[in-house]
């Protein structure tokens, strides 16, 4: 009569030791994602993303302004334009708006014949969009393209900025 | 030496049932292609380069054969081994229109990973 091995088997102890390791790992894991490291490289993120999604807003903004006004060549740490009238043709509003760059923001405003004025906000963003920016400038690289880039600085965080640089096809010119 | 006995068709099954149960989040993390801790920031970079690069094939004037192009370095993504790539070519189920693709790609062979994007516009000019 064959005898059946009783007790713990050798695939067994094998399939106990890695499940442990898995088990170990993942607890370090866990306690490395508790770290204040990861913790400020998602508050950097963060950042980042926001910063990312406001351009994005604005990219589509100039894209799609009926008449491109202020780097007409060269650059400027201004631009201006003239939205279409709500008449769903392409005719350009009377007054302009526009983004700028001064006292290390970016600011969304507006400017008529009498006045410039800053808007509450620009979409689902408040002014001044960005804070804490420099060297920020709009380059007119071609008739029909618009360059944007400055350097932002993360907030609490030293020497952690990062440039930021986006093309702009305008569709209307 | 002893004869293990071997193991049932049922329990094989329920190990690998307890594999996949294991291994089941780092395969959905290679489906998303990007695990989220480490490579969100490269990944926003990657879509930011494409973008840009979309939106400077759009400011040039284009032509009516198709172009496929090869893929080239992109500027300020050196550290991340960024390649971009712009195609041009008719619809290919509306010849009045065409297609522009921009793809990005990014790190190193095996795990290698590309984003695109796509733009249909019409032949002529308004």
């Amino acid at each position: 009569m064959k005898k059946r091995k009783s007790g713990i088997t050798v695939w067994e102890i094998v399939l106990f030791t890695v499940f442990l390791a898995i088990a170990g790992g993942a607890s370090v894991f866990f306690f490395f994602l508790n770290s204040t490291d990861v913790r400020k490289a998602q508050q950097k993120y963060a950042w980042v993303q926001h910063i990312n999604s406001v351009l994005d807003e604005i990219c589509l903004e100039i894209a799609n302004s009926a008449q491109f006004e202020h780097p007409f060549n060269g650059s400027s740490p201004e631009c201006f334009f003239k939205v279409a009238v709500e008449s769903g043709t392409l005719l350009p509003d009377e007054n302009q708006e526009g983004f700028s760059f001064s006292n290390n923001t970016l600011v969304y405003m507006s400017r008529s014949a009498a006045a410039t004025n800053d808007f509450r906000r620009l979409g689902r963003y408040e002014n001044p969009l960005i804070t804490n920016c420099s060297d920020g400038k709009f380059t007119r690289q071609s008739s029909d393209q618009l360059e944007i880039k400055f350097y932002a600085n993360a907030p609490g965080v030293p020497n952690s900025g990062r440039e930021f640089y986006r093309l702009v096809n305008l569709r209307n010119r | 030496m002893a004869e293990t006995p071997s193991r049932s068709i049922f329990e094989k099954l329920i190990y690998l049932g307890i594999a996949t149960f294991f291994l089941w989040p780092f395969v959905q993390l290679w489906s998303i292609k990007a695990l989220p801790l480490f490579e969100t920031d490269t990944h926003l970079r990657a879509s930011v380069a494409l973008e840009n690069l979309m939106e400077e094939a759009l400011c040039r004037p284009y032509d009516r054969a198709s172009s496929k192009s090869s893929f080239q370095p992109v500027k300020g993504g050196e550290d991340i081994n960024l390649y971009g790539r712009v195609e041009v070519f008719l619809h290919p189920d509306m010849p009045a229109n065409i297609m522009i693709r921009s793809t990005v790609r990014w790190g190193m062979f095996p795990f290698s990973k590309s984003l695109s994007l796509e733009y249909l516009r019409a032949r002529t000019r308004p």
